[in-house]
């Protein structure tokens, strides 16, 4: 680490340079992406003279590209820049994540007919930037870069929600979303500033000791809160869920497919990482009064947990439109996966690989559904559930597959949704959240009655239509079965959940 | 610490806070931006006083100089002369909105005055562009490259967004 | 009183300010305003990082975290306004009460 100095000095700017170039070999997934928007945003400035396609083909190579670096990356840990970034496997984990979300949300976007003949070199271009940012969250262990990385996230999302510009309720959608996520985010920002104040730094790791030594300080509480209050809005949670609603109903489909699996992975990540500096599961919190009240993390999670199911639940029952009621449904998810978080134990990581092996399991299941609601409103041009009518038979693949997806998202085996609520409830049981659990088996059961409203409409009810529709076409095809093979694959190799089993956090 | 450092504390704090109050009463809007800017203006002093040489004037030109233009310029595009008093506030928000800051400030300050703040030893007021330059160049290079990616988006979106039709091929 | 050597007195200036902010932001109606609001709550953020910050040895860190911050708040005002001016050209309106095309 260098020290400002009044003069620079030749021997340690040196050593710096040597450092920057240690930093940079864990750091090339990024740099391709930056690289990559750039040039899509210069190719559609200068280059493009026709309405072509090449900018979908540079924003999914560079994004492939990307995520085979990922999985070159080295898989010692370390920090990266002076203690900025972390490279560990529990980072790599979900920048694959987001990064296979990515492919497939350029994809969806070439798929919709929505976007047929827009030029959409400055959408691409900004995704890859929001994709970015994502990625700086998944890996942030300084609370700078968690700011910068959350904003630039959040910025570029309130650009592409606004994308369809013909549309009234997109830039609506747009409005609501960048309103409420600048007072998020300077909440967020107040808490850092208390945090900083009383550690003295800004890393992530720094909190640890003073976790425990300000385990029951009031102060300290609200500045952690303040922090999570900014989190939750990225991840959907209870109390900063209500813009949900309006901004994956007015945002283009492709995505609010992305928001609903990269901006909650990634935000799940940053929890994590700041949960578990914190240690919950050695008794810290807030304690009220003396001798009084005595909240501990795991708590105060596992009720935001609660609340955040169950509102979303509850909501998801009178919806009409799908993609408002996917939104629910994406709140009512952010809440199981709280409980895993809530479960989190340092020394086991049990409730850590259950958060991440659900993520994963989610990423397919909801951007499988996604693509089936861009397939369908492809050839009905509607959103609502009412025209999802006599689907089974008008439409039988596309029906077929989002049987599995909503299954999936019920959490019913065959699909790897069973498996992954399974881990996350055997978690919270496993820390003696019995409530917690039970509250979950509730709202699973709630649910139920919203998702399968859907297959009764495609399957029971006949709509005055009868002939069928064309068959999707290869893209679509392609997407949504390639989506729901892991999602039925899962299921099965999920009970040893490999992938997940050798996650670590740095520091 | 003299007499006249406190006074100028308090003096600066007021162009920071009683404009700040204005601009919740102001009837017109582009009084308000106004009043915004007084108290963007005393934020400035502040950061000045706290021996932030550098931010004081980064605050002058950027948010001054910059953001504030920016939201004139949106009041002008957007403003229209007849505004009767009832579109200026919601009323029927007074008691909930007077009920939250007062939670949220009684909390604010609770966390202030009770707070240990981790202490140091207290710096010399000297001069600090050189340093900040130096820092941004070395340990803080990354969140600096980022910052940079941020703006470019802000530029990027913001025309996007703003953009009267479909740019034609 | 010693100003300078404790971060209270700034401190509780940016929790005035933010006060102020966040009650703005709940009672006006117009969509610029909410937005200057939130430039308020952010510079009430920025006071609080860089009295901190001094107080507790850091002033060059707590003045490039507040510098990062102020280059952020511009992006995000830009694009904020944007927003507001692709609806303003939509539906000639800037108010609050408006925004409701979408409910339920």
């Amino acid at each position: 680490m260098l020290a400002a100095t009044k003069q620079l000095d030749t021997k340690a700017f040196a050593e710096f340079v040597s450092g920057v170039g240690d930093s940079v070999a864990g750091f090339w997934p990024e740099i391709v992406l930056g690289i990559t928007l750039c040039a899509v945003l210069l190719y559609d400035l200068v280059l493009s003279r026709e309405r072509s396609k090449n900018t979908a083909y540079m924003a999914f190579g560079g994004t492939l590209l990307s995520l085979a670096l990922v999985f070159m990356l080295p898989s010692e840990p370390r920090s990266l820049f002076s203690g900025m970034l972390a490279l560990d496997s529990f980072s790599t984990f979900f920048k694959a994540v987001i990064l296979i979300g990515t492919l497939v949300t350029v994809a969806l976007t070439q798929l919709d007919k929505e976007n047929i003949g827009a030029r959409l070199g400055e959408y691409y271009g900004i995704l890859l930037a929001a994709v970015l940012g994502m990625m700086l969250m998944a890996s942030s262990t300084n609370m700078i870069m968690i700011y910068l990385a959350v904003e630039l996230a959040s910025l570029s999302s309130y650009v592409i929600v606004a994308h369809r510009r013909q549309s009234r309720i997109g830039s609506e959608a747009s409005l609501k979303y960048a309103i409420y996520g600048s007072v998020a985010s300077a909440l967020m920002l107040y808490g850092i500033s208390l945090l900083f104040g009383m550690t003295g730094s800004l890393s992530v790791m720094g909190l640890a000791d003073l976790g425990i030594r300000m385990a029951t300080d009031v102060g300290f509480g609200i500045a952690v809160g303040l922090v999570l209050a900014g989190l939750a809005y990225k991840m959907a949670a209870f109390p900063m869920h209500f813009w949900v609603p309006d901004v994956y109903q007015g945002a283009p489909t492709a995505v609010t497919a992305f928001l609903s699996v990269a901006s909650k992975t990634a935000a799940f990540a940053i929890l994590l990482r700041f949960m578990a500096s914190l240690d919950p599961g050695s008794a810290t919190g807030i304690k009220m009064a003396d001798g009084g009240l005595f909240l501990d993390w795991t708590s105060i999670l596992a009720v935001a947990a609660a609340v955040t199911m169950t509102l979303g639940n509850l909501a998801a029952l009178f919806q009409t439109n799908i993609k408002r009621m996917l939104g629910y449904s994406s709140i009512a998810h952010a809440g199981y996966i709280l409980m895993g978080v809530a479960a989190l134990e340092v020394s086991d990581y049990a409730g850590f690989k259950a958060v991440a092996f659900y993520l994963l399991v989610y990423l397919f299941t909801n951007l499988g559904a996604f693509a089936v609601v861009i397939v369908v409103s492809n050839q009905v041009k509607s959103e609502e559930i009412e025209a999802y009518k006599g689907l089974g038979t008008r439409m039988w693949l596309p029906a077929l597959l989002l049987t599995i997806f909503l299954f999936s998202l019920i959490g019913m085996p065959p699909t790897a949704g069973f498996t992954g609520k399974f881990l996350l409830f055997r978690a919270a049981i496993d820390k003696g959240l019995y409530w917690l659990a039970i509250m979950g088996g509730i709202n699973t059961a709630v649910s139920v009655y919203y998702y399968m409203r859907i297959l009764k409409f495609m399957y029971l009810e006949d709509s005055a239509e009868k002939t069928p529709y064309p068959a999707p076409c290869l893209l679509g095809k392609v997407l949504t079965v390639g989506l729901a093979l892991p999602v039925l694959l899962l299921f099965f190799l999920g009970a040893a959940a490999g992938w997940t089993k050798n996650l670590s956090l740095l520091g | 610490m003299s007499f006249y450092e406190g006074l100028l504390f308090y003096l600066l704090a007021a162009t920071a806070v009683l404009p700040g109050v204005m601009i919740l009463f102001s009837r017109d809007i582009v009084h308000a931006a106004f009043w915004l800017l007084a108290s963007l203006a005393g934020v400035a002093g502040l950061y000045l006083y706290l021996g932030a040489d550098f931010l004081g004037f980064t605050q002058v030109m950027i948010y001054i100089g910059g953001i504030m233009i920016l939201i004139i310029f949106g009041l002008m595009v957007t403003h229209k002369q007849k505004i009767s008093l009832s579109q200026l506030a919601q009323k029927r928000l007074l008691v909930p909105a007077v009920i939250t800051g007062g939670i949220i400030l009684t909390a604010l300050l609770y966390v202030i005055n009770k707070t240990t703040w981790k202490p140091t030893a207290s710096e010399e007021m000297e001069p600090t562009s050189a340093d900040i330059g130096y820092l941004l160049m070395s340990d803080y290079l990354l969140p600096f490259e980022i910052a940079s990616i941020v703006l470019l988006v802000g530029l990027v979106g913001g025309v996007y967004i703003a953009r009267r039709k479909e740019r034609e091929a | 009183m010693d100003v300078l050597d404790r971060p209270e007195g700034f401190l509780m200036v940016a929790a005035v300010l933010f006060v102020i902010g966040v009650v703005g932001f709940i009672l006006r109606r117009n969509l610029i305003v909410l937005f200057m609001c939130v430039e308020l709550m952010l510079n009430a953020v920025n006071l609080t990082l860089m009295a901190v910050a001094r107080y507790v040895g850091a002033s060059m860190e707590g003045q490039i975290m507040v510098f990062l911050v102020m280059a952020v708040a511009a992006a995000e005002t830009a694009v904020g306004l944007a927003v507001v001016i692709a609806i303003y050209r939509k539906r000639a309106t800037v108010d609050v009460d408006d925004m409701t095309v979408m409910n339920g």
